[in-house]
């Protein structure tokens, strides 16, 4: 098969594909409102809520009755105003309606609410830095007139934790910790809403990394500035690069389906309400064959910076072995860093490096070579000689 | 913002084909094309002079986003007759056939191979402008883009006897 018939078959791939007509409509109409995804609208995702802010607007097309700011900052004329002007210059012209002001230890922060397509407002929240007012960046596209959880983490150093819980139990974690079996754990507490249906609360921040949680009972709560707090720009050109590599033999081994043998898809070792940053280093999915032909699978799985080594044998059950800087990998004096995984039960020693060659040798046997930039290598493995394309070679002992 | 309102006309049906095959989903495709177009619109004057890359480079990266996030949070599964959802021309079978697979064999990619090969062969963009887009060296893009391509390749070949390559 040639490059041409390469570019053939993407073309044909997607030949079928035409942008939505309404689509410039939409983006200028949006700005810089994050959408919520249509299914989620449509399969009601987002309820009305039954009191507090979301009382102060009426369900339906209730536009002509007042709105009622809500709040101890509610009667602040000037700043509403101030607040109001800030939302436009993000949101366009048109009605905003700020459903709540309020202090924080944060400075004051509000939610407003602007019809920005029929039957459709952009939610969000206008906080302080300093002096002056800001708004989330984003906006949930809600339909008219409701106010579903959601929440904003205000001020300069994003400590103070904005929820409005649509009359909903709203819980909270601070951070988590991997248990001995490498899942995510959280405690949760509830949060205490004001009667107006909304929690302001401070927590101690965690550098760099977004390390807490929320849930209400129907599952997340989209956190409106996460993408700000997190510098996503900076983020995105660190998302780890996943390596899958088949090692000699899992092809092999056995005919039932490769399904369930990836850990990320699994619920289990995932963080389904927390808020995370993802980077980390790079991401390893090796999949090789004992000896007696049983599957054995070694992965690294990056959240918030770090990952978690984890191995199955036989069944498509997770082993967890720890993270990756406690002992089970080397950065070498070239920069590369070095995954080497001593299994247990004398499985071998699993290891890999990006761009880089392979000898290994043991207590008695001298340099033996190794094919590709992943093994499995026998227990008995000493030491690795780690060859870079570019820079140093280097020595690596395997503990 | 009149330039604006032109890339979009002119490029959202070239940036939605990417997305797709970085997703595998068209309604993810579309939410991610207009969730780009979005930015872009409010950045627009910083970016007016190379909105094409800056475009691609956001889809890359949010589209990594978006995949990874699926998988942790074990969503909707991407099921075959899931990324096939509302073909809007008419569809030709061999057409069909062919996209299930090519969505199929890029899901298995790693992101950035997938990417390496969407902006190389559905693009036809040069080493260095895949670089840009996937924030790494050209040698990096090469790589990706031959690992890639092996895998498309072993899979496009093993098509049923009969569908128009």
């Amino acid at each position: 098969m040639t490059d041409t018939d390469i570019r053939q078959a993407l073309t044909r791939a997607t030949d079928h594909l035409e942008s939505p007509p309404d689509l410039l409509d939409r983006v200028r109409a949006g700005g810089r409102r994050r959408v919520v995804r249509r299914r989620t609208l449509i399969g009601g995702g987002l309820a009305v809520g039954a009191a507090g802010v979301a009382g102060a607007v009426v369900a339906g097309r209730g536009r002509d009755l007042p709105v009622i700011t809500r709040g101890d900052l509610a009667g602040n004329t000037e700043l509403l105003k101030r607040i109001r002007k800030t939302w436009q210059e993000m949101a366009g012209p048109g009605d905003a309606r700020i459903l709540w002001a309020g202090s924080t230890p944060a400075g004051p922060v509000a939610l407003v609410a602007q019809e920005m397509q029929p039957s459709f407002d952009a939610l969000g929240f206008v906080d302080s830095d300093g002096d002056q007012l800001r708004t989330t960046g984003s906006s949930f596209h809600v339909p008219y007139g409701t106010v579903p959880p959601g929440a904003m983490l205000a001020g300069p150093d994003r400590d103070v934790l904005v929820v409005t819980t649509a009359g909903r139990r709203v819980e909270f974690s601070p951070g988590y910790r991997f248990d001995a079996a490498g899942h995510v754990q959280r405690t949760f507490t509830e949060l205490t809403a004001d009667e107006n249906d909304m929690v302001v609360h401070r927590f101690t921040p965690s550098d760099g990394v977004v390390r807490i949680a929320l849930r209400e009972p129907a599952g997340e709560i989209p956190l409106a500035n996460l993408h700000s707090v997190v510098d996503t720009a900076a983020a995105d050109n660190q998302i780890p690069e996943r390596i899958n590599r088949d090692l000699p033999g899992w092809e092999r081994a056995g005919r039932a389906t490769v399904d369930g043998w990836d850990i990320v898809t699994m619920p289990a070792y995932g963080d389904p309400y927390g808020y995370h940053v993802w980077t980390g280093p790079t991401e390893w999915h090796l999949r090789a064959a004992t000896p007696d032909g049983r599957r054995l699978v070694v992965q690294t799985v990056a959240l918030d910076g770090t990952a978690r080594v984890f191995w199955m044998h036989g069944q498509p059950t997770p082993h967890y072995l720890g993270l990756l800087e406690d002992g089970l990998s080397t950065e070498t004096p070239a920069g590369v860093t070095v995954l080497h995984a001593r299994l247990p039960e004398k499985l071998g020693v699993a290891v890999a490096a990006l761009d880089c060659t392979f000898r290994y040798r043991t207590r008695s046997v001298d340099w033996l070579p190794v094919s590709g930039p992943a093994a499995l290598l026998p227990d008995a493995a000493a030491e690795l000689e780690v060859n870079p394309a570019r820079g140093q070679r280097a020595v690596v002992p395997l503990p | 913002m009149a330039g604006f309102d032109e890339f979009v006309r002119t490029r959202s049906t070239g940036l939605l084909r990417i997305a797709f095959l970085l997703t595998g989903d068209r309604h993810t495709a579309e939410d991610l094309v207009q969730d780009v177009l979005e930015q872009m619109y409010v950045k627009w004057r910083r970016i007016e002079g190379m909105p094409e890359a800056y475009a691609r480079r956001a889809l890359v990266n949010r589209s990594t986003n978006r995949w990874r996030r699926r998988a942790r949070r074990a969503e909707t599964p991407l099921e075959d007759d899931h990324t096939l959802v509302g073909p809007v021309l008419p569809d030709h079978g061999d057409d069909v056939v062919i996209r299930t697979a090519v969505v199929g064999a890029l899901r298995e990619l790693p992101a950035r191979q997938r990417a390496a090969v969407v902006l190389r062969y559905l693009e036809d963009l040069p080493v260095t402008e895949v670089a840009a887009a996937l924030g790494c060296t050209a040698g990096t893009v090469r790589s990706n883009t031959a690992r890639g391509l092996d895998r498309l390749r072993r899979v496009l070949d093993v098509l049923p006897e009969g569908v128009e390559r």
